[in-house]
């Protein structure tokens, strides 16, 4: 399971690929706003947009190549 | 200068002209809907290369032009002349700024303004709503700027290194998602990021009415990665990405331009037939070469002379062709066509006609006259100068013409062909002509010549006095005409290139200023003169003949000498003498070199006259430019440096 949430923590592990996008748009929906990223390895573009659209609070770190990128924008 | 921006410096001037071709075409027939698609085609395809560099003004302008033909051609707006002729205006605009972009590697500083300017102006005649600021925003490469301006710490490090670097705008198309695409993906494979910048393309929706698989991004790059690299990353959704250049900055840029002239440098097409000849020359020129190695070593074997020396007669008759042939072909790839001087004197008579406020019917005709890159590029301003004295002296105000029973509208026409080797240029107009009273008096007043003789001249030679020194000065140029340079520039610049000037003119009907010049910059053939131990140079054109003349007949008159030849009596002047050098020991006779001036021919002793040679001719470049009287140089075979005396400008 790459989308899980923990005591009200959107937990993002592994490949998280598009099809992730619908689930964790529930997620952020239903007010649930901390992201911990620690563990995920590859964040699809979908899920990104979502987090910035979100303005979720962001955790953890991301082992992507673009990490140190998407940073900044996640914010 | 890299090889994208030469292309562009190439195909822009090409793009530039079809598109005010196909719109000087709509300015006659404004049915000519195939015009506004090929006018359309040209700006856009320019727009799209503009943005690739760094000259976001240039851009703007012509996406404002873009959107006004788009309209045209969609059928919303007929092609009328009120906008045609702003069209033009701004294509004119950005041929200047090639020009410098060109001369000093970017834009002129007020270019942003000009450019707005232009850009409102069509935005105006589009009718559209929206203001001049959405044009910007859109326009060609201003994101390049708003990039590097949001970026500009992270790139200062980079930018100070002298690197240039590349923008790219990469806006996924919203379904990406579908196709597979992950677009920050792809942006984590390109090399040698040194910004990133995403956001959101429309403001984001609330949660609730958000469609997780529509891309909404767009993502700003900048990397110091090669353009060409770049461009193979993304190769795969060109629609969806902008290139941009940041150019490094440049001490020696425009701002810190020394004060060096730069030699005109300009990128020529050539047919790819003509070099592979060359390289055929180039390669029976080795085997020749090669031959003198086996002649060396006939010689060294103890081979009879007289027989080596057949041989080496025969090796150089073949290399002799082989020179020739090179050159015939060099000179044909120097030969361009005169497509850009005309259309550069078009741009700039549209200008003039508008400043003084006078309808030109302005045309050229046999612009695909080829002619050598040096004279075309010489020959401009002389045009110029005589197209712009047509304009401002020769045409009338309309109701001068109208009451002369000419058209209002006054016409200026140049003409190029090719006659032999050589290219005629006439100017003609229907305007007032020249009055050859009004020049005699003005010759005088000026003191162009005596008095006497100018009153003595008929109609014919009189009008030509205004090609003498003196005759335009200051009081006489208005500010069109200005410049401070005089017909009489324009007939030495002819001269200069090897050609002559002449004019024709009928009070009330019009002038016709006709130039003939050499197509090419050919072998000029000399004479070589001595002149105590000085070897010397003299064109044979301007050489009338040269005869031997018994001190006895060389008589004193007033202050100088003269002799007779053939009845008529010649000055007599010694080229030591006014060389420099100490007189030459009388000799029984004097050899004398006749020459040509515009004073009538004139007898010039030397010391001996020695071979007639072909050579190509140096102009003297640099300091040595202004030199009086030497008008080049060129190297002998056994490597000295002969100058090449201009004899007319030596005799003053």
């Amino acid at each position: 399971m790459t989308v899980r949430v923990e005591e009200r923590v959107i937990h993002l592990t592994g490949r998280c690929l598009a099809e992730d996008a619908e689930p964790l748009l529930e997620l952020l929906s239903s007010g649930l706003d901390e992201v911990d990223l620690a563990g995920c390895e590859h964040l699809h573009t979908a899920l990104v947009q979502l987090l910035m659209a979100a303005h979720a609070n962001i955790r953890g770190e991301l082992s992507s190549a673009v990490a140190g990128w998407l940073k900044p924008i996640l914010i | 200068m890299d090889e994208l921006f030469e292309q562009f410096m190439i195909e822009g001037r090409e793009l530039i002209s079809q598109a005010t071709d196909d719109l000087s075409a709509l300015e006659e027939d404004p049915m000519a809907t195939g015009r506004i698609d090929s006018a359309f085609r040209a700006v856009h395809t320019l727009k799209g290369s503009v943005a690739i560099f760094d000259l976001a003004p240039m851009g703007v302008a012509l996406h404002a032009a873009e959107d006004l033909l788009e309209q045209s051609r969609s059928g919303r707006t007929v092609m009328e002349r009120a906008f045609t002729g702003p069209l033009l205006a701004c294509l004119d605009q950005c041929d200047r700024w090639m020009d410098a972009i060109e001369e000093s590697g970017g834009l002129p500083v007020d270019a942003p303004k000009e450019a707005v300017r232009i850009a409102t102006g069509l935005v105006a005649l589009t009718g559209a709503p929206g203001d001049i600021a959405s044009v910007v925003g859109n326009a060609g490469a201003s994101w390049v700027i708003d990039l590097v301006e949001r970026h500009k710490e992270q790139l200062a490090d980079v930018r100070s290194s002298g690197v240039d670097l590349t923008a790219i705008r990469y806006a996924p198309r919203a379904d990406c998602f579908f196709s597979g695409d992950d677009p920050l993906e792809l942006v984590s494979t390109v090399p040698e990021l040194v910004a990133v910048s995403v956001t959101p393309v429309e403001p984001w929706p609330s949660l609730d009415d958000m469609d997780p698989y529509r891309c909404n991004l767009l993502i700003e790059l900048v990397s110091s990665a090669s353009i060409v690299d770049l461009r193979q990353l993304f190769r795969f959704i060109p629609d969806q990405v902008e290139f941009g250049l940041i150019a490094a900055p440049d001490a020696s840029g425009p701002i810190g331009n020394v004060a060096v002239s730069r030699e005109a440098h300009r990128t020529i097409r050539v047919d790819s037939t003509q070099i592979d000849k060359l390289l055929d020359l180039l390669g029976e020129l080795v085997v020749a070469k090669n031959g003198l190695a086996h002649l060396a070593g006939l010689v060294e074997a103890g081979m009879d002379p007289n027989s080596v020396a057949a041989r080496i007669r025969s090796a150089q008759a073949s290399t002799d062709s082989l020179v020739a042939q090179m050159h015939e072909t060099v000179m044909a790839v120097r030969m361009i066509s005169l497509d850009r001087v005309f259309q550069r004197l078009t741009r700039m008579v549209r200008g003039l006609s508008q400043r003084l406020e006078r309808d030109i019917a302005f045309s050229v005709e046999g612009s695909e006259t080829r002619v050598d890159k040096s004279v075309a590029d010489t020959l401009f301003d002389p045009l110029l100068h005589i197209v712009r004295n047509a304009i401002d002296h020769g045409i009338e105000d309309p109701d001068v013409r109208r009451a002369r029973g000419k058209p209002a509208e006054g016409r200026v026409t140049v003409r190029a062909r090719a006659v032999g080797d050589e290219i005629a240029i006439e100017v003609v107009d229907d305007g007032a002509g020249i009055d050859p009273a009004k020049v005699r008096q003005t010759a005088i007043e000026r003191q162009v010549g005596q008095a006497e003789g100018v009153r003595a001249l008929d109609d014919e030679a009189a009008i030509q006095l205004i090609f003498a020194p003196g005759f335009s000065t200051a009081s006489a140029i208005s500010e069109v005409s200005g410049r401070g340079i005089g017909m009489d520039v324009v007939k030495t610049t002819v001269e200069r290139l090897g050609g002559r000037v002449s004019l024709e003119s009928i009070l009330g009907q019009g002038t016709n200023v006709r130039l003939r010049l050499p197509a090419s910059a050919a072998l000029s053939t000399v004479l070589v003169v001595r002149v105590a131990s000085d070897r010397y140079a003299v064109p044979l054109e301007s050489v009338s003949e040269t005869v031997r003349v018994p001190r006895s007949a060389i008589r004193p008159v007033g202050l100088g000498q003269a002799f007779v030849l053939r009845g008529k009596t010649l000055p007599f002047v010694e080229l030591a003498r006014l060389l420099g050098h100490s007189p030459s020991p009388e000799m029984s006779d004097a050899r004398v070199v006749v020459v040509e001036t515009d004073q009538g021919r004139v007898g010039v002793a030397v010391d001996d006259f020695s071979d007639r040679l072909d050579v190509m001719l140096r102009p003297m470049a640099g300091l040595l430019a202004n030199v009086p009287g030497v008008s080049g140089t060129t190297l002998l075979g056994d490597g000295t440096v002969l100058l090449i005396l201009d004899l007319a400008e030596v005799i003053g």
